[in-house]
C-alpha cells in the first residue's frame, strides 16, 4: 500500500516534515528499502537527521534527480555542495551514512578527504577528535619506517 | 554488563588511552551502580534488558571489525518503522514491557555510569555539546512538566539517561554508526515512558516524549546550531575508513602514527585493497640503470594528457641492489598494482620488483637455467594471481638441444615465483610446440599473454598464447580477423585493462577477454615524420608504441625512431600530434644515451599493498618499451626476425 504512495512525509529529529516525491527520496537506499518492505505507513522518521542538514540533502537529492540535466552543470554544483564549514559537512556524511547514499556519501567522504590533504598527523588528530595512544619510541619506530613520508 | 564494558574496552581502541582510561573509570563505576539498582529493583524484566539493551546493542551496534554497517543500517530501519508503528498501539504491549524493561535496566542503573562515560567520551567534542544537552534537558524537563504532570523525576532521569546512552552510542569512540545506535534509542525511549506512567495519558505521553527524545539525542543537530561553537563531532570508524581510502600513500604512510588503530586499517589487507580499488592516478615510470654505480633511478609522473602539468610533479627515487651487480641495462617487464618487475637484458635471472609508492623493492630468488648447447632465451610474465592472492613472475625459457642423431631441438622450460617464497617452480613446458617472441607477456585479467609462433619465426602462423596464473593452465587467444597482416609488424599492449593488439599503425582491443569476436579496431595511427631519425628524416620509422589511451580519447605515443626517445600525444579524431616530449633527453642525466635502456611502463594506477614484509604499491602490466641497442646481437636472438634490413622497418616492435 506505502509502496504505491507518490509522495512520502520525512520527519526530521527537530519535528519538522518534509514531503517529498517517493521517486527523490528512494535515492536513499535506507528509505527506500523501508519502502520496498512495506514498513512505510505514512510518516517515516529520520531521528538522526535535523532539518538544517536534512534541507541540504534533499537540495542535493532535487538537483540530482533533474531530468536532462549536464555533467558539467552536476559538477558545478557538488563542488558548491561541499563548499560548507566542516561541521555542516560532518552532519551531511552522518546523514549521508544513515540515510545509505552511497553517491552523495562518497561526494562528501572524497571532499573531507581533500581537507586532510596537507595536514600533519598532529591536525588530524585534533580533526578527528583523536588521542595519540602510541608511547613516543613507538612512534618513532613508525615514522623510521617511512622516514621519506615525512620529508 | 560488566561483559559490554569489556568489550568496549577492545573495541573502542581507536579513540585511545585517555578514552580507554575514561572506560576503566566507567566500568569500575558501572559495577558498583548496576549491583544496587539491580537488586532494588528486581524486575525480571531487567534482565531481559540485559541481553538486549546492553550486550544486544552494543554486540550489534559496536563491533569493532568491519562490520557491514548496511546490514545494520537495515536492521535498524525495519526496528525503527516497527517499533514507531507500534507505539499507538495498546495491544503490542508485551514487546513494550520487554523494551521498557530495557531501558530501566539499560538506563537508569547505569546513570551514574553514563556520566562519566559520556564526559570522557565526548570531552573532545567539549562542554559545548554538554551544553547542548543541558539545554535540552531542561526543555524536556518543561515540557513534561506541563503536559504529563503525573510524571516524576524518576522518569525523567531515565529520560536523561537514555539521552546520556545516545551520546555514549553515538559517541562511542568511532566504533559504529551512530545512526543505528540512536534511532534504537529513540525508539526505546518512546516506550518506557509508556510502561512507567501507566496512566491513561500515554499516548499523549508518547507524544510528548518521542518530541523530547528526538529534539535532544541527535549531535548532528546540537552541532548545527552553532557550528562555529560546537567542535565536531566523532566519526564513526567505518566512516573513517572510507575518507582514508581516498587519500594517497605518502599521506597514509604518515597517519600511521595518528593512532594505534588508524596504523592497523591503514596497514590491513583489505584496506590496501580497498585503496588500490579507489586509485584513480596513473602514473608514467621511467626506470634506469646506471651500471659504473650500480643503483636504479626511478622517475615517475602522475599521468596526464597535458604534458606541460605532467612533467613538472616528478617523483625521483634510487635503488641499490644488495647482492648482484648486473652488467646490462635493464627493463620492465611488466607491472600490477602499482609494482613494477625489472629484469636485465643480459643478467639472466634477475629480477626485482618495486614498489614505487611505497618504495620498497624485493630481489626476486634467482632461478636455475637449464642445461643447452644455445644461449637461453628468456621472456617473463608478471601479474595477480586473484585466486592465491598473490604476486607470480613467469618465465620462459627456451632453449636448443642438440639430440644423439644430430638433430638440434627447440625446447622450453617454464617456471613460475610466487612473491613470499623462495623459490621457482617448473610448470608444464610452453604449449602448442611454440615459443613467444615477445620479450615479456602482458598481464590481463589473472592471465600473462605472449605472441607465439611455431618456430618462433614471426612471419609463421602468429597467436596468442594465454598463461592463467590462477590455475596455471595455457590456452589460446585467438587473433581478431584483420586479414592480411604482416606478423613482423604485432605487438601485444594492455590498452583500457583489456588485451590490446596494435598491428602496424592499427589498434585493436579485445574487449571481453578470450571472445574473439569481441576485437575491436580503436583506430588507425598516422605515419609520423621523425626528422631526427638516425639514417635521416624518415616518415615510417618514427613510429611508435601506444603506451595508454587517455579518457579523452587522446592515445600517449612513444616513439622510438632515433636515439633520443620521444612521448607524444596523439588525437586519432582530427588525427593530430599535439605533444611531444622528450623523455630521453630529459632523463639521460650526462650518462651516454646509448648506453642505458630507458624503459617506460604504462601508466599505472596507484596501488597500495602490504604483504610479506613486502609492500607494494600502483602499476599494472602494460607495454613494455625498451631501446634496443643497435648491434647487440643477442638481443635479435630473443626477437627472432626475419627483417633483413635489421629494424629500421620495424616501427612498432622492438628495436
Amino acid at each position: 500500500m506505502s509502496s504505491s504512495t507518490k509522495f512520502l512525509t520525512l520527519k526530521t529529529n527537530d519535528k519538522e516534515e518534509f514531503v517529498l516525491d517517493e521517486a527523490i527520496a528512494i535515492r536513499s537506499q535506507t528509505i527506500k528499502n523501508m519502502v520496498e518492505d512495506d514498513c512505510v505507513s505514512n510518516v517515516i522518521p529520520l531521528p538522526n537527521v535535523d532539518s538544517k542538514t536534512m534541507i541540504k540533502v534533499i537540495e542535493y537529492w532535487k538537483k540530482h534527480s533533474e531530468e536532462g540535466i549536464s555533467k558539467d552543470k552536476l559538477m558545478d554544483f557538488d563542488k558548491a555542495f561541499v563548499k560548507v564549514d566542516q561541521s555542516i559537512l560532518y552532519a551531511l556524511i552522518l546523514a549521508a551514512n544513515f540515510l545509505n547514499d552511497a553517491e552523495m556519501l562518497d561526494m562528501i567522504c572524497q571532499e573531507v578527504a581533500n581537507r586532510i590533504k596537507g595536514k600533519t598527523p598532529e591536525e588530524i588528530r585534533k580533526e578527528f577528535n583523536i588521542e595519540n595512544d602510541f608511547t613516543p619510541e613507538e612512534e618513532e619506530e613508525i615514522r623510521n619506517e617511512n622516514v621519506w613520508a615525512f620529508e | 554488563m560488566v561483559r559490554r564494558y569489556t568489550t568496549y574496552k577492545e573495541r573502542i581502541r581507536p579513540t585511545a588511552s585517555a578514552r580507554r582510561r575514561g572506560y576503566k573509570h566507567a566500568t569500575s563505576s558501572e559495577q558498583q551502580v548496576v549491583e544496587e539498582p539491580c537488586q532494588e529493583l528486581e524486575d525480571p524484566r531487567l534482565y531481559v534488558i540485559q541481553d538486549i539493551g546492553a550486550d544486544d546493542v552494543d554486540v550489534n551496534g559496536f563491533p569493532d571489525g568491519p562490520i557491514d554497517t548496511l546490514v545494520l543500517k537495515t536492521y535498524t530501519d525495519h526496528v525503527a518503522g516497527g517499533l514507531w508503528d507500534e507505539v499507538s498501539r495498546g495491544e503490542e504491549r508485551d514487546d513494550i514491557n520487554k523494551q521498557l524493561s530495557i531501558v530501566e535496566l539499560a538506563f537508569s542503573p547505569l546513570k551514574g555510569i553514563v556520566r562519566p562515560y559520556t564526559k570522557v567520551r565526548v570531552r573532545p567534542t567539549a562542554s559545548a555539546r554538554r551544553r547542548g544537552y543541558k539545554h535540552a534537558t531542561s526543555s524536556k524537563q518543561q515540557v513534561v512538566d506541563e503536559s504529563c504532570q503525573e510524571i516524576e523525576d524518576p522518569h525523567q532521569n531515565v529520560v536523561q539517561d537514555i539521552r546520556d546512552d545516545a551520546d555514549v552510542n553515538g559517541f562511542s569512540g568511532c566504533l559504529n554508526d551512530t545512526s543505528i545506535l540512536k534511532t534504537y534509542t529513540d525508539q526505546v525511549t518512546d516506550q518506557p515512558w509508556d510502561e512507567v506512567s501507566q496512566g491513561e495519558e500515554i499516548d499523549a505521553i508518547n507524544k510528548q516524549l518521542s518530541i523530547l527524545t528526538i529534539t535532544s539525542s541527535p549531535p548532528t543537530h546540537s552541532s548545527n546550531h552553532s557550528f562555529h561553537v560546537l567542535p565536531l563531532p566523532t566519526l564513526p570508524f567505518d566512516l573513517i575508513q572510507e575518507i582514508l581510502c581516498r587519500l594517497p600513500v605518502k599521506l597514509l604512510l604518515q597517519l600511521r602514527c595518528v593512532c594505534k588503530s588508524w596504523n592497523s586499517l591503514i596497514t590491513d589487507t583489505s584496506f590496501t585493497k580497498k585503496h588500490l580499488s579507489m586509485s584513480t592516478t596513473r602514473h608514467i615510470h621511467f626506470v634506469r640503470y646506471y651500471d659504473p654505480s650500480n643503483k636504479y633511478i626511478l622517475t615517475s609522473y602522475p599521468l596526464h594528457s597535458n604534458f606541460s602539468t605532467m612533467f613538472t610533479n616528478v617523483t625521483r627515487m634510487e635503488y641499490n641492489p644488495n647482492n648482484y651487480t648486473p652488467n646490462s641495462s635493464c627493463y620492465i617487464v611488466g607491472s600490477c598494482h602499482g609494482i613494477l618487475c625489472l629484469a636485465h637484458f643480459y643478467d639472466e635471472g634477475f629480477i626485482l620488483l618495486w614498489n614505487p609508492s611505497i618504495r620498497k623493492f624485493k630481489e626476486l630468488p634467482s632461478f636455475q637455467k637449464p642445461n643447452a648447447i644455445s644461449d637461453t632465451r628468456m621472456t617473463f610474465g608478471f601479474g595477480y594471481d586473484p585466486i592465491m592472492d598473490n604476486y607470480k613472475v613467469v618465465v620462459v625459457l627456451g632453449f636448443s638441444v642438440w639430440f644423439n642423431n644430430g638433430d638440434v631441438v627447440d625446447k622450453t622450460e617454464v617456471k613460475v615465483h610466487t612473491l613470499g617464497t623462495k623459490f621457482w617452480i617448473t610448470i608444464q613446458e610452453f604449449p602448442f610446440g611454440c615459443i613467444p617472441y615477445e620479450l615479456s607477456g602482458k598481464f590481463v585479467g589473472g592471465t600473462i599473454n605472449w605472441l607465439a609462433s611455431k618456430v618462433g619465426l614471426r612471419e609463421s602462423p602468429c597467436f596468442i598464447v594465454s598463461l592463467d596464473l590462477g590455475n596455471v593452465s595455457y590456452q589460446e587467444v585467438l587473433l581478431p580477423e584483420f586479414g592480411e597482416v604482416d606478423f613482423n609488424y604485432l605487438t601485444l599492449g594492455v590498452l583500457r585493462d583489456c588485451l590490446g593488439l596494435i598491428s602496424d599503425h592499427d589498434v585493436w582491443i579485445m574487449k571481453e577477454y578470450g571472445n574473439k569476436e569481441s576485437w575491436i579496431k580503436l583506430f588507425t595511427v598516422s605515419y609520423m615524420e621523425d626528422p631526427f631519425y638516425m639514417w635521416g628524416p624518415s616518415k615510417s620509422y618514427a613510429l611508435t608504441k601506444v603506451v595508454y589511451i587517455f579518457e579523452d580519447e587522446q592515445v600517449l605515443l612513444e616513439s622510438n625512431g632515433s636515439w633520443s626517445k620521444k612521448l607524444v600525444v596523439y588525437d586519432p579524431k582530427d588525427d593530430m600530434f599535439k605533444l611531444q616530449y622528450n623523455c630521453a633527453y630529459n632523463l639521460s642525466d650526462g650518462a651516454p644515451e646509448n648506453q642505458f635502456g630507458v624503459t617506460l611502463t604504462e601508466p599505472e594506477p596507484e596501488r597500495f599493498r602490504f604483504s610479506f614484509g613486502f609492500e607494494p604499491k600502483f602499476t599494472i602490466p602494460k607495454l613494455i618499451v625498451f631501446n634496443y641497442i643497435a648491434g647487440t646481437d643477442s638481443f635479435l636472438k630473443l626477437i627472432p626476425s626475419s627483417n633483413s634490413d635489421g629494424i629500421s622497418k620495424h616501427p612498432l616492435c622492438f628495436h
